[in-house]
């Protein structure tokens, strides 16, 4: 058998250190400048997300102050469902009568969604004007909430006492669901 | 004593190479006179003082030589006398890394020589030697006009009429050969030497350096990789989960503008209320009295009442003075109606504009 000399030695050594750096290190460098990159990369985007608590917290109380208004509105609000109808007349018939005055004509709508969705009423009233005057600001003020578009106020002769008032009107409907959710 | 200090020391010169023993013993090494430089001081000083002076002495000498051996004698007359034995490196190089006594020629020669007796020193150097009454020793080469042992005693102020041939030749070498001499015990401290070994690097034994590089370069890849690892996948977790506590934010604030949205649409309408029956109260509480309105009609802010009253003017007039009302005007002409006039007045009724205005 061949004697292995110094220069075969120093050959083996070289391909040995060849190999180490081909397979290896360079293979472990690039890992590490990966990682390096991966590691920049990420602490960049934590930077930016670092204030997502303190925004969250700030948020959270102008919800809580818009909520509070939302639930507010919805308190004056006819809450939307398929008997609207019915509920609009039944309303503006219990305050006709409350002020003792006679209903000539009603009509309810159908139903608008844009640019709110409400219910176009047409009612035509008669009575004294006292009890008109209290009837409409009760209407007006009151709930669900009834937007006045045009009122005309009629009497029909210098010796009678009493006036006839037609109003045309919208009821305001509650969003339907899905529309806003909480 | 003398089976005690053969068993225990081993004492040689220092230029006589003697091999290792295999039992230890602690070594005495006798330095010849031309090995090193000796300088004497005398000194008045109390301890204290003397302990100081010692100090900068061995500081400043020992800039020079490798090692400064001192002693101190005190003398009769109360005052201390400091010997200080100066060695350059060379002399000591083949000591390194063991602890030695160093023992100065002269000093030694001291400890062997009788007081007032003149003396031939036979070691590598031949020189004089004399040991004065009170305890001071005197040594010179032999050499030019100290051949004459006359001239040698008369120099140090000693007489002796028969010093050439009284002079005793004391071969030192051979009395150490004879029996090792110590110093006293009290010297040791001035004497003692150790150099540690200087370290040199072997570069025949490089495989277990290389070795020790290779693991530690090993480890050092291995812990590099799991720290950053470890650091990447923390970065990654926790990006993770700020970025889905983001998209929880983000859905939040969408629902808050929808929210916002649908009551800012509802707003208007609901800000706009009671503008009818706030019309009726201002025509029954504005209009002159007489007044009969046949017909009101409002649709948005445009007003038209019609009716009879005595003086159809007075009621655009006193329409005209609200800060409700612009625009007042007559739509048609006033009519004389038996003994009244008939109207027809037009104008803007601002009930709300006022009102948000004066808040």
């Amino acid at each position: 058998m061949q004697e292995i000399k110094p220069w075969h030695k120093l050959s083996l050594l070289v391909i040995a250190i060849m190999v180490l750096l081909k397979f290896v290190l360079l293979p472990w460098q690039q890992w590490l400048l990966n990682n390096a990159e991966q590691i920049a990369y990420y602490k960049g985007l934590q930077s930016k997300l670092q204030n997502t608590q303190l925004r969250a917290d700030t948020l959270k109380q102008q919800n809580e102050v818009i909520v509070a208004d939302y639930q507010q509105l919805m308190t004056k609000l006819l809450p939307a469902s398929s008997d609207n109808n019915i509920d609009v007349l039944r309303y503006v018939e219990s305050k006709a009568k409350q002020y003792h005055l006679k209903i000539n004509n009603r009509a309810v709508g159908d139903l608008q969604q844009a640019p709110l969705p409400a219910l176009p009423i047409t009612i035509t009233l008669q009575g004294h004007p006292e009890m008109i005057l209290a009837y409409l600001q009760d209407v007006e003020t009151g709930t669900p909430k009834v937007v006045i578009s045009n009122m005309s106020i009629i009497k029909p002769g210098l010796s009678v006492q009493f006036v006839n008032m037609r109003l045309d009107a919208i009821v305001l409907l509650a969003p339907a669901e899905g529309e806003t959710a909480i | 004593m003398k089976h005690m200090i053969a068993r225990h020391f081993s004492a040689q010169w220092l230029k006589d190479a003697q091999p290792k023993s295999k039992r230890w013993t602690f070594k005495v090494i006798y330095l010849a006179k031309s090995d090193y430089v000796e300088i004497s001081k005398s000194i008045k000083a109390n301890w204290t003082e003397l302990l100081y002076i010692l100090k900068n002495e061995l500081a400043m000498h020992q800039l020079q030589y490798e090692k400064v051996l001192w002693r101190i004698q005190r003398k009769p007359d109360h005052t201390f006398r400091l010997q200080f034995v100066c060695i350059s490196q060379q002399a000591l190089q083949a000591y390194q890394g063991q602890f030695v006594l160093l023992y100065p020629e002269t000093w030694l020669a001291k400890q062997c020589l009788q007081p007032e007796q003149l003396y031939l020193i036979d070691s590598s150097d031949k020189y004089w030697a004399y040991v004065a009454a009170d305890g001071t020793a005197h040594f010179t080469d032999k050499k030019g006009l100290m051949v004459n042992p006359e001239h040698f005693l008369s120099a140090i102020g000693a007489t002796d009429d028969k010093a050439e041939t009284s002079a005793q030749v004391l071969n030192i070498k051979q009395v150490t050969l004879e029996q090792p001499i110590l110093p006293k015990w009290y010297d040791w401290a001035g004497m003692l030497y150790y150099r540690a070994p200087a370290r040199q690097f072997s570069v025949t034994g490089w495989k277990p350096y290389l070795l020790l590089g290779l693991t530690l370069s090993v480890i050092y890849a291995l812990v590099l990789s799991a720290g950053l690892a470890l650091y990447r996948d923390h970065l990654k977790e926790d990006v993770a989960q700020r970025q889905q506590d983001a998209e929880v934010v983000l859905l939040q604030r969408q629902k808050t503008e929808d929210l916002v949205a649908l009551v800012s649409r509802y707003t208007p309408l609901l800000e706009g209320s009671a503008k009818y029956s706030n019309l009726l109260m201002f025509l029954s509480e504005q209009l002159p009295a007489g007044t009969e309105l046949r017909r009101s009609q409002l649709n948005e802010n445009v007003a038209v009442i019609q009716g009879i009253a005595p003086s159809a003017t007075e009621v655009l007039a006193q329409l005209g003075k609200s800060p409700l009302i612009t625009e007042a005007r007559f739509d048609r002409p006033v009519q004389a109606e038996r003994d009244a006039e008939s109207f027809t007045i037009s104008f803007i009724f601002n009930s709300l504009e006022v009102k948000d205005a004066g808040n």
